[in-house]
């Protein structure tokens, strides 16, 4: 009787709770691994965004006082990436907008703002849209001085 | 008991072997395809990031030389003949000096190399047509940028138009052998819109590595200002 028992299989319920408990780790596993391509996408975005920042500050601290707000007079000022792999189609929007305010206390400094929103997958962006989804930002800010 | 004896001292059989040998040989072939899909991946990233950086970079400078332009100077092959490819040279007038230590371009020019020429007045000089265009680099499309030094001096204040000078033609500027600045790799189409008052650019970069590829579009509308 003992003999017969040591040699028995796996029953029903065993191998179902081994099957479940292994979809769980491998379905686990999954959204991990989707988890970190979206992280990976967001990084890249971000590292564009501010590429894209630092580029029209750089612009505006060279235009000087006074010039930094006619540096992009084409509305909606944007760069657009598209892209196409085997997997699909991706397109993301990098709208970036320059304000220009003037320094609480002093006449010879402003303050200088370029902000760079992005979305990815949403095609063109206008102003009556962009606002109501979820954007991200990045933004930077400089004082510019009269006397340079 | 004789036959628990048999039973453990008796060795692998080898239809054992060969099951062993079948699973194992599936689970080192699929780490090694792992291995090599990750390598791979790996090195297109690299690629993909690069040739991003690139396209980004160029239509950056591109986008600051072209601010310094004027409409009426800016010519692309969307204007020419339908025999010529369309899209493939971007054509303006530039008022900076390019040419090293140079106080001949205007009477008190101080003449140092990424000076904006003016004359006495305050107005721009222009010197200098700038061309991008896709050509090849060892057999490879890439970004190219090239310029020819107008008349003068004396340098017309009138921005110059290309059509009317005679050097509407990308292919002239694609012959030029001196100086051609390599501006980026992977660069393989280049698109120009024209809009009222400004331009729509954009530049297709490319990547193949091993299985994965990738096209990228990369656009912005600019305002030539001056």
């Amino acid at each position: 009787m003992l003999r017969r028992r040591q040699r028995r299989g796996h029953n029903l319920l065993e191998a179902m709770l081994a099957a479940m408990l292994f979809a769980t780790v491998v379905v686990g596993l999954l959204g991990l691994w989707e988890m970190q391509f979206q992280a990976m996408l967001k990084s890249k975005e971000t590292a564009v965004a501010s590429f894209v920042a630092e580029k029209i500050m750089e612009e505006c601290v060279a235009a000087g006082f006074g010039k930094a707000k006619d540096l992009y007079s084409y509305k909606p000022s944007q760069v657009k990436v598209d892209s196409r792999t085997k997997s699909g189609t991706r397109t993301t929007v990098y709208r970036f907008e320059i304000t220009v305010d003037s320094h609480p206390s002093s006449v010879d400094q402003e303050l200088v703002t370029v902000k760079v929103y992005y979305n990815r997958d949403e095609g063109e962006v206008d102003d009556s849209n962009f606002d109501s989804r979820g954007k991200r930002t990045v933004e930077y800010h400089t004082y510019l001085n009269r006397n340079g | 008991m004789s036959l628990y004896c048999k039973e453990k001292s008796r060795g692998t059989s080898l239809f054992e072997m060969m099951i062993v040998i079948a699973i194992s040989s599936i689970i080192l072939v699929s780490i090694g395809n792992l291995i090599r899909v990750g390598v791979d991946y790996y090195f297109y990233s690299t690629a993909q990031i690069e040739v991003q950086r690139n396209a980004l970079l160029s239509l950056s400078i591109m986008t600051q030389e072209l601010t310094g332009s004027t409409y009426e100077s800016v010519y692309t092959e969307n204007s020419a003949p339908p025999t010529l490819d369309p899209n493939d040279g971007l054509l303006f007038a530039s008022a900076v000096n390019e040419d090293g230590v140079d106080t001949d371009v205007a009477p008190g020019h101080q003449g140092y190399p990424g000076d904006t020429v003016r004359d006495s007045g305050g107005n721009l000089l222009w010197i200098n047509m700038i061309c991008y265009y896709i050509g090849e680099v060892d057999g490879k499309k890439a970004l190219l940028r090239t310029r020819e030094r107008l008349a003068g001096p004396p340098f017309s204040t009138n921005p110059p138009d290309p059509v009317a000078l005679g050097l509407n033609d990308i292919a002239h500027f694609k012959a030029i052998v001196s100086p051609v600045g390599f501006m980026a790799r992977g660069i393989t189409k280049m698109k120009t819109v024209e809009k009222t008052d400004a331009l729509e650019i954009t530049l297709t970069a490319e990547v193949k590595e091993g299985r994965n590829w990738l096209e990228m579009d990369v656009s912005t509308t600019i305002v030539p200002r001056n």
